[in-house]
Order: structure tokens, then sequence, then C-alpha cells
């Protein structure tokens, strides 16, 4: 495997033969990218390129996060076994149906958009076609827009799913999702809703419970992510293992909390608090266990995380870049596709700091 | 800009000097800077934070801005012209901005941040302090109705025991029974405990106490665990402390049962060892370290990490709640001492547990005439020495032999001076034949006020004349005792009356089948309501009335006020209930009652008081 990571400027700097491109590019920059794959198809004609839009780039270069929006368009060309990899695009509005060819495979997964079809084809891709290693991001910035898009050969998507199987008799997956949030205080159970909007908890009006516990929500507090939810569902057993979603919006006329995923009635909600940086660092360091050679990474943290974290995002992808040591490249994504263990099942998160590791079979892992 | 040399060899001295840096890394790190400005590439800045983030070290951080001003500083004043000096001072703010203004902010951010979570957790606490206290109260009266519960089973079973009647299978099944409601009401009372030291409940009862003694009770307890386990052996090292101590003997004894038990539960063979050192401290008391260590499954790093949490065993596969470890070391911090613990797995356990205690203000034995004879062919330890001049210090002539037939020899030929006490520390066979031996001497009326021992007797076989036996070794005050004293009984029975006033149609039932069992001569009234028994007593002289607290119409305390108006002088009257926290135990000595008698009902502590009734009566 062969592979390289550069921005739209440096084309030139290819020196193989790739297989397949996989870029990320803002929103705001889709034209662009696509103006930049008619040079690569100039280039390489067979090359398979697949996009996937961010509401920024992480990139190989300090300091990771495109602060000052240099690395508008990011890329990672491969080459790989023709036989190791597939492509496939499909409906995110709907229940995948794929044929299980009897084979093993890792998947990355590409979403342009957060829908409820997401959460089951995640369990039909774990369950039914036995994909244990499965890590991605839902592009796009709230969960009513439709600008985020795919992008696959030319031609831009939205409502799509991308999903980037490789065969484990060739290739393979690492990966976990850490975050920086404990559980705490009691229980409360979501007792009205509809999608992703809690109206009532513990039969209260949401919003004043909520406040009752952390006092008055402006949207400044909203928008640093800083009170995410921990969200347990009947799949999960502990709110430890459950995964953490953020609170997107507040309306004071109804008094409800829309979140970044869906919920349903009896779901069960905990208030997080942050854990002390010590205990980031602790977290951080989980990667460490990852350490591979010979392979390349994708990291989607969450746009939450970029808010949240501030200066200390990129100053954690530095120390990760370190002692990984492996070239790579992500964006900040709407949700993230990943486990709290690597090869552990793979839930949609928020507020996560996820990564996934690239390798050829036979690699250190 | 681009640096000059004379600059580039300038800042690498200083560099070398503030970082104590070899000539190679201090020019690196001015190479990056000299790029920083050449080609505002910002990489030599973020790495410049990442090493302040990595290092975490307030003192680095501080030498780190001053050399940043420091040479900037110098820039500034070399330079050329106007321009030169703005590209210095926007190079100044871009860096002085990344490393420095984007932490303050981020400091700002997270102290914004503290208060949200400050709050959550200020609410959280709150809800849980609310939580607990409900808790509390309802395990409380939880506990309170499962031991007016078990008083009608534990009652009922002993009484189907007693009469032995049941065969084969069928007494099997009441062993079983029994045993489980032992275990019941164990768990009930550790709860209880628990319930009560949380809540500041516990109290600290203090008395003068031998603590050879002290021990000796607490080995009882475990004796029959010890019986079961055959490949168990138990080794003492028990230092000989010649004075009683005052503190709070039951909460100690509590605290080493609980651990010899759980030793005795967790070892099948080899060893549990209870040693006793003390060691006089300055302020006058003695402080005292019991260690029981034990040759069974140990622990690992983890169940170590959570033995004294409550309920620790809910986290391991053990049986049970966990709960008597917790209360142990509770009670040790209570009593201003310390429990800890040392285990390796699979090898064993050693439990510690250090406390200060008061020597008592009291006098000593007194031996003065008391004549003792001591046979003792196999443990002439420090401690047995002392325990010997300790008694001779208290005027007691002790007579000590080695050679079993000289022993003999001298029981059988004695006139004058004939022991008060003969204590026998033999073999197995020894035993046996000073058993025989000692049925001979009580026919003989010089003997009929010696007491006989047998000490260190860790055989499972009975002895039928022996009128003490000890598994280890006596305690020291059984010297002063009188052989007329230790078998005062009241054979001449007086009949008395008691009234019992329980709602509980089995409370009632229990107490009288054991009252009539014991006492076939008592006339026992029961009354099953506040208004019948107040009743019951306008009409009847009675000696005694039990009475529950806890009725509905009028409750216990409102009877007994009742009863006091009558204006005829009121007999013992003994609250009977099952709620012993100290609010109530409190309550029921501030309304006068003469004492209080704990359900589940323990039929001795029962009898104790009838007898004391019965020998007042009498006198």
């Amino acid at each position: 495997m062969e592979y390289r990571i550069i921005t739209c400027y440096q084309f030139n700097k290819i020196d193989f033969e790739p297989d397949l491109i996989i870029g990320f590019y803002q929103d705001i920059n889709q034209f662009e990218f696509q103006m930049h794959y008619k040079k690569i198809q100039k280039l390489y004609p067979d090359v398979n390129v697949i996009g996937c839009s961010s509401e920024s780039n992480i990139y190989d270069e300090i300091p990771h996060v495109d602060v000052d929006e240099k690395h508008i368009c990011i890329y990672l060309f491969l080459k790989l076994n023709k036989n190791g990899y597939k492509i496939k695009l499909l409906d995110s509005n709907k229940h995948i149906d794929i044929q299980d060819d009897g084979k093993n495979y890792d998947a990355i997964i590409l979403s342009s958009n957060y829908s409820n079809f997401l959460e089951d084809n995640i369990e039909y891709l774990n369950n039914q076609l036995g994909i244990k290693h499965l890590y991605g991001g839902i592009a796009g910035i709230s969960n009513i827009s439709n600008d985020a898009t795919i992008f696959y050969n030319g031609d831009v998507y939205t409502n799509t799913l991308l999903l980037l199987l490789f065969d484990n008799d060739y290739y393979k997956l690492d990966g976990l999702s850490i975050h920086q949030f404990e559980p705490v205080g009691f229980e409360l159970t979501v007792t009205k809703s509809k999608n992703n909007i809690i109206y009532e908890l513990d039969n209260q009006p949401a919003l004043k419970v909520l406040e009752d516990i952390i006092g008055h929500l402006t949207h400044k507090k909203i928008e640093s992510f800083s009170v995410p939810f921990f969200l347990k569902t009947d799949e999960y057993k502990t709110f430890e293992e459950s995964p953490l979603c953020s609170i997107q919006n507040i309306n004071r006329k109804n008094n409800s909390i829309s979140l970044y995923r869906y919920v349903k009635n009896n779901d069960k909600v905990k208030l997080s608090i942050p854990v002390s940086s010590h205990e980031q660092l602790k977290r951080l360091r989980r990667f460490h266990k990852l350490r591979a050679s010979s392979c390349v990474a994708f990291v989607f943290n969450c746009l939450g995380v970029k808010a949240y974290l501030g200066m200390m995002e990129y100053l954690y992808l530095m120390d990760l870049k370190r002692h990984l040591n492996i070239p790579f490249i992500g964006f900040h994504s709407f949700g993230e596709i990943g486990a709290f263990e690597n090869g552990g099942v793979s839930i949609i998160h928020n507020q996560t700091i996820s990564l996934a590791i690239l390798s050829s079979v036979g690699e250190d892992a | 800009m681009k640096l000059k040399k004379h600059q580039i060899e300038k800042l690498i001295k200083d560099i070398q000097n503030s970082f104590k840096m070899d000539y190679d890394r201090a020019k690196c790190i001015v190479d990056s800077f000299n790029n920083l400005l050449e080609n505002n590439n910002t990489k030599f800045i973020y790495d410049l934070n990442y090493k302040i983030f990595h290092r975490r070290n307030h003192k680095f951080t501080k030498q780190i801005l001053n050399m940043i001003v420091d040479t900037y500083a110098y820039l500034f004043e070399e330079a050329s012209d106007d321009m030169e000096r703005q590209i210095i001072r926007n190079h100044f703010e871009k860096l002085f901005d990344i490393v420095f203004i984007d932490r303050c902010q981020y400091s700002k951010q997270l102290e914004e941040k503290s208060k949200t979570t400050q709050k959550i957790l200020q609410h959280t606490t709150k809800r849980l302090n609310e939580t607990l206290e409900t808790q509390e109260l309802m395990i409380a009266n939880i506990s309170h109705e499962m031991r007016t519960s078990l008083n009608a089973i534990n009652g009922y079973l002993a009484i189907i025991s007693d009469k032995d009647v049941l065969q084969g299978e069928d007494k099997q099944y009441l062993n079983k029974a029994t045993h489980a409601t032992r275990t019941l009401k164990e768990l009930v009372s550790d709860i209880l405990s628990v319930t009560k030291l949380n809540s500041g409940q516990l109290e600290i009862q203090q008395s003068n106490f031998w603590l050879d003694k002290m021990l000796i009770k607490c080995i009882d307890n475990i004796a029959l665990m010890l019986q079961k386990k055959p490949k168990l052996h138990l080794r003492t090292d028990i230092e000989f402390v010649p004075f009683r101590v005052y503190g709070d003997q039951n909460h100690i004894m509590e605290i080493i049962i609980n651990i010899l038990s759980n030793a005795v539960k967790y070892t099948d063979s080899g060893y549990i060892s209870l040693s006793m050192k003390t060691k006089q401290t300055s302020n006058g008391n003695i402080s005292i370290s019991f260690v029981i260590s034990d040759t069974g499954i140990g622990m690992t790093e983890k169940q170590l990490e959570t033995i004294f949490s409550p309920y620790s065993r809910f986290k391991t596969e053990r049986q049970g709640l966990g709960l008597g470890m917790h209360i142990a070391h509770q009670l040790a911090k209570k009593l201003n001492g310390k429990l800890s613990v040392d285990s390796t797995f699979g090898k064993g356990s050693v439990f510690t547990l250090d406390i200060d205690i008061k020597i008592a203000d009291d006098k000593k034995l007194d031996l003065q005439s008391r004549n003792i004879c001591i046979l003792n062919k196999k443990n002439y330890n420090d401690t047995y020495k002392q325990r010997i001049s300790f008694l001779e210090e208290q005027g007691a002539k002790v007579k000590i032999f080695d050679n079993e037939n000289e022993f003999i020899n001298y029981l059988l030929t004695v006139q004058d001076n004939v022991p008060d006490y003969v204590s026998i520390i033999a073999t197995i066979e020894g035993y046996t034949k000073f058993d025989a031996l000692i049925y001979y001497l009580k026919t003989l009326p010089i003997f009929s006020k010696t007491i006989f021992i047998a000490e260190n007797y860790q055989q499972h076989m009975s002895l039928n004349y022996f009128d003490e036996i000890y598994e280890y070794f006596s305690p020291i005050d059984l010297y002063a005792r009188n052989k007329t004293q230790n078998l005062q009984k009241f054979e001449s029975r007086v009949d008395i009356s008691i009234l019992a006033i329980d709602d509980t149609e089995t409370n009632l039932d229990i107490l009288s089948l054991f009252i009539s069992k014991k006492y076939p001569n008592i006339t026992l009234d029961l009354a099953s309501g506040g208004y019948e028994g107040i009743g019951m007593f306008k009409i009847k002289k009675y000696d005694m009335v039990m009475l529950d607290l806890k009725m509905p119409g009028l409750d216990g305390f409102e009877v007994f006020n009742k009863l006091k108006e009558l204006g005829s002088p009121l007999p013992p009257v003994y609250a009977f209930s099952a709620d012993i926290y100290k609010s109530n135990i409190d309550k029921v000595e501030e309304y006068g009652f003469a004492g209080m008698i704990e359900k589940p009902l323990q039929p001795q502590k029962l009898y104790k008081i009838i007898e004391r009734i019965m020998h007042e009566s009498n006198n």
C-alpha cells in the first residue's frame, strides 16, 4: 500500500499511480473540489475519487486543524490492490441491503446527513455483514441543512451514504473513539419527544428540568458544547457505554431541547461533566495502543470537539501525531461513527475524537 | 526579514544559557525561528505551544516568555529601519497571540465551563443526600419489620428444635431453616449497623475489661466454624496485659470476630493466626495491635481496593452482601483506630487493627490467700511466665508441676492449703485421664470449693468433670472467682407474674413459649393492645411488664404514661422493640423504662432479666 496526503496545490508531489483518492472539502468549497477533480482525472484517468464535505478539514500538517483555511481541499492518495476495496453509494434515508459475498470487510462510512436509518444501517453492517471495524463521520453542521454532500467520481450527492469496504484479505482498519466527559447525577427519562426534540423529561418541561440543574442556558453556552447528554437507549446497559449527544438548540416557547440525534420516549439521559485535564490526556493516550507502521489514519473529530476544546484540539492532535507517527487526514463532522474499544460495537456519537487506521494485512497494528 | 550572523550566534548563546542546552539543539531552535521570520512559517509557534503543553511546568512557561520578550526586544533594538521594526512587531504579536493569548482565552472558557459543572454537581449532591436520607429511613423501617418477623420465625424454630420430635430428613430441613434464619438475622443486623454508622447513631459504650478475656470470647465465637474445618488450625500469640483497660469492648470484639470469621470462611487448610501486641503510650494509654492472618485464598489487587467499601462482594464472585468488612473498617475509625489489610492472591491475607485504649483506673485482682496449682507439660512461653508472675504479684500462691505423677501425687495427698484452682495443660490422653481423676477428687469434701480448669484444650472431645474448659488459655480474672459464685443459681424459685403487651400475636406466642419452657411457675398474662393491657394492669399486681413500643392505637410510650398515671408503684417495665436506634433507646431511657428487650428475642438475655426480677422478688 502506497499513500500520500496532500492539498489541492500539491498534485505534483505524487510519485505513484493512485487507485483511490479520498478527499475532504468545506461545504463552501465544493465547486473548487469539483474543479480539482478535473485536474486529477487528467493526470490519472482510471482513479476512483471519493469525497465528503466538512465543517473544516483536519490535515497532516501542524497545526492539523485548518485554522488559517490553507487546506480547503485535502486528499489521501492511495495505491491499493484493486481487489482489496469496494465503494458503494447508498441512499442514506433507506435501509441498506447488501448481499453478503462471504468475505470479511472493515469499512469507512461517510454520510452526507444524519438520519435514523443511519443507526439501523450501522447495526445492519455490524450484525448482518459482520463488519466489526466500522468508522466514519457525518458531513454537515446541522440536521436540517442539506448543504452537506458526498462526492464520487465527479458527481455530488446529497442524502447519500458512501461505504468504503476494505477486504480483510488485503487491508484492515483499527480504531476507536474517545470523549472527554463523564455521566453524572440522576438519570432523566424522555417522556415526550419527536425526532431530535425533547419536550418533556420525567413528565416535566424539558428545558425547565435542564435549567433547574445547570442554570440559565444561553446560546453561547450551547455553542460551546459544554453540556452534552449521555443518551441511553435499550441497546446500552450503562451510561458509560452510551453515546454522547450534544444539545443543538433550545426553544423557550415550548420549553424544548433539540439534540444532535433522534430520541424516542423512554430513552434515558444523564448530564455530563468534563473530566480533568489529566484524565483527558490519559484517554487520549488510549490511541497509542493502535500504534502501527506503514499505515495511514482517518480522524473524525466532532465539530463540538473543535468548539469545546478550542486550542487544545490541535495540541491533542499534535500529541497524537508525535506518538503514533503516522500521517492522517480527516474532518470535523456532525457525528462520528466508532467504538470505545478497538473492534467494539460501533455507534454514532457526538463530541468524540474518532480515529481509524488503515494498514495492509500483515502490518503491525 | 532574515537574522544576521551575529544575531544568530547571540540567540544560540542565550538559549544555551537559559535552557542549559547543547549548541546543536539551540541552533536548531534559532534556525526554526529564523524560518518563521523569513517565510512566515508558523510551525515554530505551534511547536513552541506544544512544548509548553507537554511540559506543563509553570517555570518553563515563564522561561519561554522571558526568552521571547528578550529576543524580540533585542531584535527590535537592532532593527535597521521602521519597516523591519514593524515586521518584528507583527511577528511578536502573532507569536504572543497563539502561545499566550489563546491560552488565556482557553483558561477563561474553562472557568466558565467549571461554573456549569459546579452547578450540576451541587444539584446532584443535593438530590443524592435527599435520596440517601430516604433510603436510610426506608432501610431502617424494613429492618424493623424484618426483625419483628424474624423474631417469630426464630422463636418457632427454636421451640420445634427443643421438642426434638423431628427425625431424619425433617430434622435436616429444620437445621437448614435455622441456619438460613441465622444468616438472615446477621444480614439484617449488618444492614442496621451500616445505617446506624452512616447516620452517626452508633454509640460508643465504654467499660472496664480484661483484654485476654475479650479475645477468648472472640475465639469462642468462631470455635464452631473452626470445628467444621479439621485441616484448619488457630494459632495465638497474645501478649499478657496485667491490667484492665477501659474502652468499647463490644465494638472491638465485633471487628475482630468479623475478621476472624472471614478468615475461617475463606481458609480451608493451614492456619489462622491471632496475635496481640501492646505498647504503652506517653499519655498513659496503651496502643494495641491485633493482627489476624490466614493462609486462605487471599485477594486480588482489585478486591483489595474495594474490600472496605460497602457491598464490596457485589463486585466479586463471593457470596453475601460484603458489609462485614465495611462495618469493621467504619467501626475502627469510630473508635479512633485503624484497620488495614495486606493480601496476596492465593496465599492469604493479613488484617491489622491498631487502636489506642485507656488503662482502667481500678484495683487489680485480689488473689490473697488463693492457692493455684498448675500442671503444664507443654507451654512455657513468655506470656505464660508473665501470667504466673502476675498471679503471684496479686497474692496468689502458685504451685507449678511439669511432671504428671508428682502432680497427681500432690493432689491425692494434699491436706492443707488445698488448691482453689487446679489448672491443667496436658496432652489428649492426659485430659481424659485427668477428667477421671477430677471425678474422684470431687467426691472428696476438701475439693468441694476447687475449680478445675482445662487450658489449651484444642481437642474436640467432651470432658465431663472439668469446671472450665478453654481451647487456648483461661482468662486471668478466672482466678478471682469463687466456686460458689460460679455455680450460683436460683434454685429456690419464686412465682412471679409478668404482663406482656404486644399487638402481634406471634410475638406474644413466642414469648409465652420461651418463658413457660424455662420457668413453668411464672404466670404470664398476654394483652394484644394498649387498652387491654392497662385494663389487666388495673386489676392485678405484676412483678414485671413487657411493653411493645410500636402498636396501633396507643403506642408503648402512651401506655407507659397511662400506667404511671394509675398512681400505684410501677413494677419494672421493659420496652419490647425491634427499633434499636439510639434515638429510640434514648427515648426509652427518658420515659423511665427499666430497660429494653430487643426483637428478635434473645432468650438468654430475657432469662437474665427474669432471673434478676425473681432474685429481687425473692429478697
